[in-house]
């Protein structure tokens, strides 16, 4: 299935190439990318020699670079962002990146033998590129987006382009941690927040 | 008076008569008309601001009304031969015309048979019917899922519900907001003249709409009930019962239908065979029939052409009517065979004429005092029992005009009859009564002084708590469906939790920090935008969920709440489902776009009104709980569910059934100490006016306290809760029983005015009127004693109190009101 879909995106590669568009070779460019991504995880995911840890870890490590966890953590604090001290910004940060890897994890724990295909990528600023994926098992398929940025100043140990949101039938992560926050800190101190970040995490 | 008879009545008595005759004919049609509401709402308070929030709540989480099927089984709940049974009756129901859905055993979603991840679970959800079901696991789930336990099946796994969702009608409440808008600018602003014809015409809609959907109503229910039966006939091993609020309120007419019927024909019966007990003339029966069905007639006519409908509270009217009027009819004759005994020689019509005007001023003043009694009712605060107040006080007005001018008439057709010698040297029994009261004056002192520390130790028990289950006998069809349902499927009496999340308001100040990431937070700033169609799917948050769960478990714990169901319990079965983790808003903002529409009506829909920011704890009490104290219960949940809650982001109402019958419950008190206040403030100014004698006055009070106070002492003493129908005895009571007050005392004065001396006049009272009210009073009795024919468990206090106040009514007029008369001398 996997074969097919890079077969399909070559082919959309060679009619972007034609069409001699700067926007063609980011999406392209992308989303090989991604799916080589996404690739290398099945494999591991796959691979029963490794424990569960060790398996979790290496996707971790694998997928990390293409996530900008530290943007999705000063978004879904939103305003109150701006209200932190040096130190908490960087606390919650830490904590907000461990709880995202560790629900990572509990969420491939849950895969079986779902495959995963493009549907469609499209530029919708300089800066922003959409990627739809299906997640697909035996019966229905998921939609599945990754939002992409570009930073102005490129990140260490990091991708060009990086996922800032991810969107699962049209729910956005993003939104839901903000959400949440906000709610959480009508009532509860951002002191709050953190602790019950680090218990989750 | 007497040349109104003279010159007019019986100058032209056939022209009378047939005038008479066809307004009877006229009003019989408006009889025809007569309808009966027993519907939820007659048991309410008038204006109840939590009648309009409970619509309102029904009306956005979309909850219809239910009727509800128990299926009771001595085998497996699970065997191949009950699910077909279930799944026949449920296709058969679910043919009557009203019945929106049916939820079952067979077609409600199995989620834990066995557990699977949500996602998996999410996309093909199974039921009984799905193929390779497990029915170990089957069961253990009904048994133990937060959703059915306690709800869907009982604890010992053989009884089972169909509910049976009827549909929404929404024209009816679509109408009742029209008449309610209507309704209210009028209550502060004169209505124009289009608009009151708006208005009368919204009403009128609503009331045809009414009628005809309650008429298809009791169809269907009749149809579901024949249905049952069919079933149980051929299933003998399986119980049914029906239960629910239509049901209920369907029944009740049945039983306010029942109870007019019987209890006008055996009234009517009774009253027939005393009076020819007391009188043995057969001439005093026919006359005293023709007057009372002919104002009954004609006062039913007018209750059916103005619209006034029949409630279990005013069901007795035809009773009471017959009685009041009989005893009218009973002094009328009493006093004819009195002056025909005394002077033998006048002619029929001077007898005639002597008798109606002579009573005319003590039955005027009878009315005047009964028609007060019944006019304190109005001051109570509950509907039915207002429009009670009203109805008999037209009644008993129609009863004296039509009998001062029937009685009359039809005596003219009659000649004198032969006085028979046992009556004129019969001693009364009334006189023996006489001798009582002279000789034993300090005794009847004591006796009213131990009575009346009966009454006052009795009424400070008095309480109001009732159980609604309890309003009927245990073999009525009513009981059986709510016992079932209130012990073995999580309680009756619904009682919601409505809890609101205010708006939130970015209350974070904006601060001008210029760093690095002010850049790119900003660059993004659209993008996290909160939207409107945002709302919705980030609606969820663990926040609110803890809180939902929080006040749900606070619920549950609460031993007189039987089954609780809010966003918690669909919380609680996706926990169970993901491995004991709670879910998060993420998996809630999923489930809540992703389930399929037939399923989020049954475990969403109805607990989540993401518009308003609200969610709905959905719990039914226990009704037959012994000691169940719903006033208190209300109270603490009130004020325990507040401490939890931030009163600047959250804030909760309770709301539906339970709240408003406990309201009207609380009201009861209100409206009693209300109406025996105002009863007793007419009669004694009316009193005053009537004797110009403050002593007498205060005596006559005194004498008709009495019999109320003895009511009430009882009722406390046997622990017999005040209700709607018994609220309204003490103002009935003492307005009839002050009928022979007055007539006592005015023929006291008359005689003392001839013979200057107490004691004759006692001796004489008592022989002559003290017979009139003995035989009213027994007729008064007998015919209450027939309200205990009733289904209707308020009905049958009522009549046996009512009895208890006439009989001590009677004892105090002719034992206690002569001896304070002869001690004060008045």
């Amino acid at each position: 299935m996997i074969n097919k879909v890079v077969k399909n995106i070559l082919l959309v590669c060679i009619i972007f190439v034609f069409t001699q568009n700067l926007q063609a070779n980011n999406n392209v460019e992308l989303k090989e990318h991604f799916l080589s991504k996404i690739d290398d995880v099945i494999v591991t995911v796959k691979n029963k020699k490794l424990s569960k840890d060790e398996r979790n870890s290496n996707i971790i490590e694998i997928v990390t670079p293409m996530f900008d966890f530290e943007l999705m953590a000063k978004l879904s604090l939103g305003k109150m962002w701006k209200k932190l001290s040096k130190e908490d910004k960087k606390k919650f940060v830490e904590l907000y990146v461990d709880r995202m890897k560790k629900s990572y994890s509990s969420k491939i724990d849950s895969y079986s033998d779902e495959k995963i295909e493009v549907k469609k990528v499209k530029q919708v600023k300089k800066n922003r590129i959409v990627l739809t994926t299906d997640f697909i098992n035996e019966k229905e398929s998921l939609e599945i987006v990754y939002k992409y940025h570009k930073p102005k100043k490129p990140k260490e140990h990091k991708d060009t382009w990086l996922i800032y949101d991810v969107e699962i039938v049209g729910v956005s992560i993003l939104k839901t941690d903000k959400a949440q926050f906000k709610e959480f800190l009508q009532t509860k101190t951002i002191i709050e927040l953190m602790e019950a970040l680090s218990k989750k995490s | 008076m007497k040349t109104l008879y003279q010159n007019y009545i019986l100058k032209y008595p056939k022209t009378i008569l047939l005038f008479m005759v066809v307004l009877t004919v006229i009003m019989a049609f408006g009889a025809l008309r007569l309808e009966i509401d027993a519907s939820a709402e007659t048991l309410l308070l008038e204006g109840d601001k939590d009648l309009k929030f409970s619509r309102e709540i029904a009306k956005q989480f979309n909850a219809s009304s239910i009727l509800v099927v128990t299926y009771t089984v001595k085998d497996d709940l699970l065997s191949e031969v009950n699910i077909q049974n279930i799944k026949a009756l449920s296709k058969e129901i679910q043919k009557v015309k009203i019945v929106e859905s049916i939820n079952s055993i067979v077609n409600v979603p199995l989620l834990q048979s066995p557990p699977k991840p949500l996602k998996e679970l999410i996309k093909n959800i199974p039921t009984l019917e799905s193929s390779n079901i497990d029915k170990t696991l089957v069961k253990q789930e009904f048994l133990q899922s937060a959703i059915y336990k306690k709800n869907l099946v009982s604890e010992d796994f053989k009884t089972t519900a169909l509910s049976v969702n009827l549909k929404r009608d929404k024209t009816y409440f679509d109408l009742i907001n029209k008449r309610d808008e209507y309704k209210k600018s009028k209550n502060f602003q004169k209505l124009s003249k289009t608009e009151q014809e708006s208005l009368k015409k919204a009403e009128l809609e609503l009331k045809n709409y009414r009628d005809a959907m309650r008429e298809l109503n009791h169809n269907s229910i009749i149809k579901i009930r024949e249905i049952l039966k069919d079933f149980s006939d051929k299933n003998q091993d399986i119980k049914l019962h029906l239960g629910g609020v239509d049901m209920i309120a369907d029944d009740m007419v049945e039983f306010v239908k029942y109870d007019l019927k019987t209890f006008g024909f055996v009234i009517v019966g009774l009253l027939i065979l005393i009076l020819f007990i007391l009188l043995r003339e057969v001439r005093w029966i026919i006359i005293a029939l023709f007057i009372c069905t002919t104002s009954l007639i004609i006062t039913s006519g007018f209750l059916g052409f103005f619209g006034w409908e029949i409630t279990v509270v005013s069901s007795n009217f035809i009773s009471l009517q017959l009685i009041m009027n009989m005893s009218l009819i009973l002094h009328l004759i009493i006093k004819y065979k009195e002056l025909h005994a005394r002077n033998q020689n006048d002619t029929q019509e001077v007898l005639v004429i002597d008798s109606v005007s002579s009573m005319f001023k003590p039955s005027f003043f009878v009315v005047i005092t009964t028609i007060a009694g019944f006019s304190s009712l109005v001051f109570s605060n509950i509907l039915p029992v207002i429009n009670f107040g009203w109805m008999m006080s037209m009644g008993i007005v129609v009863s004296l005009i039509v009998t001062f001018i029937l009685f009359p008439i039809v005596l003219m057709f009659f000649s004198k009859s032969d006085i028979k010698d046992d009556d004129k040297n019969k001693i009364p029994f009334t006189t023996r009564v006489a001798n009582i009261a002279y000789n034993y004056r300090k005794t009847i002192l004591a006796m009213t002084f131990i009575i009346m520390l009966f009454s006052i130790s009795g009424a400070m028990k008095l309480r109001v708590e009732n159980s609604f289950i309890d309003y009927f006998k245990k073999d009525t069809a009513i009981y059986q469906g709510m016992a079932v349902i209130d012990q073995k499927l999580g309680g009756t009496s619904p009682l919601d939790i409505i809890l609101t999340f205010k708006e939130s308001s970015d209350n974070v100040e904006f601060v001008e920090v210029v760093d690095e990431d002010s850049d790119e937070l900003d660059d993004f700033a659209d993008e996290f935008e909160e939207s409107e169609d945002d709302k919705e799917k980030y609606w969820f948050t663990q926040t609110k969920m803890q809180k939902i769960t929080q006040v749900h478990n606070y619920l549950d714990s609460l031993e007189p709440v039987g089954k609780v169901l809010s966003l918690a319990t669909v919380g609680e079965v996706i926990k169970t489902l993901n491995d004991g983790e709670e879910a998060d808003g993420l998996t809630l903002a999923l489930l809540y776009k992703e389930l399929p529409q037939e399923y989020r009506q049954i475990i969403l829909s109805p607990y989540i009104d993401i518009e308003n920011n609200r969610v709905r704890i959905s719990t039914r009490v226990i009704d037959s709980m012994p000691n169940l104290q719903r006033d208190k219960l209300i109270k603490k949940i009130n004020k325990d569910i507040s401490e939890m809650l931030n009163p600047k982001y959250e804030e909760h109402k309770l709301s539906n059934i339970l709240i408003m019958y406990n309201n009207m419950l609380q009201s009861l008190f209100e409206s009693q100490v209300k109406t025996i206040g105002i009863v007793i403030l007419i009669l004694f100014v009316m009193f005053l006016i009537l004797f110009q004698n403050l002593k007498i006055a205060l005596i006559a009070i005194t004498a008709n306290t009495i019999p109320v106070g003895v009511i009430f002492g009882f009722m406390g003493w046997m622990n017999i809760p005040l209700d709607m129908m018994t609220i309204t005895i003490a103002a009935i009571s003492i307005g009839i029983a002050v009928d022979d007050t007055i007539h006592y005392i005015h023929r006291f004065n008359l005689e003392y005015k001839s013979s200057k001396d107490v004691k004759v006049s006692m001796f004489n009272s008592h022989a002559s009127i003290g017979t009139a009210m003995f035989y009213t009073s027994t007729i008064i009795m007998v015919g209450f004693s027939v309200l205990v024919l009733s289904n209707f468990i308020p009905t049958i206090y009522f009549g046996l109190l009512t009895m208890l106040a006439m009989f001590m009514a009677i004892l105090a007029d002719l034992l206690l009101l002569p001896v304070l008369l002869l001690i004060f001398n008045a």
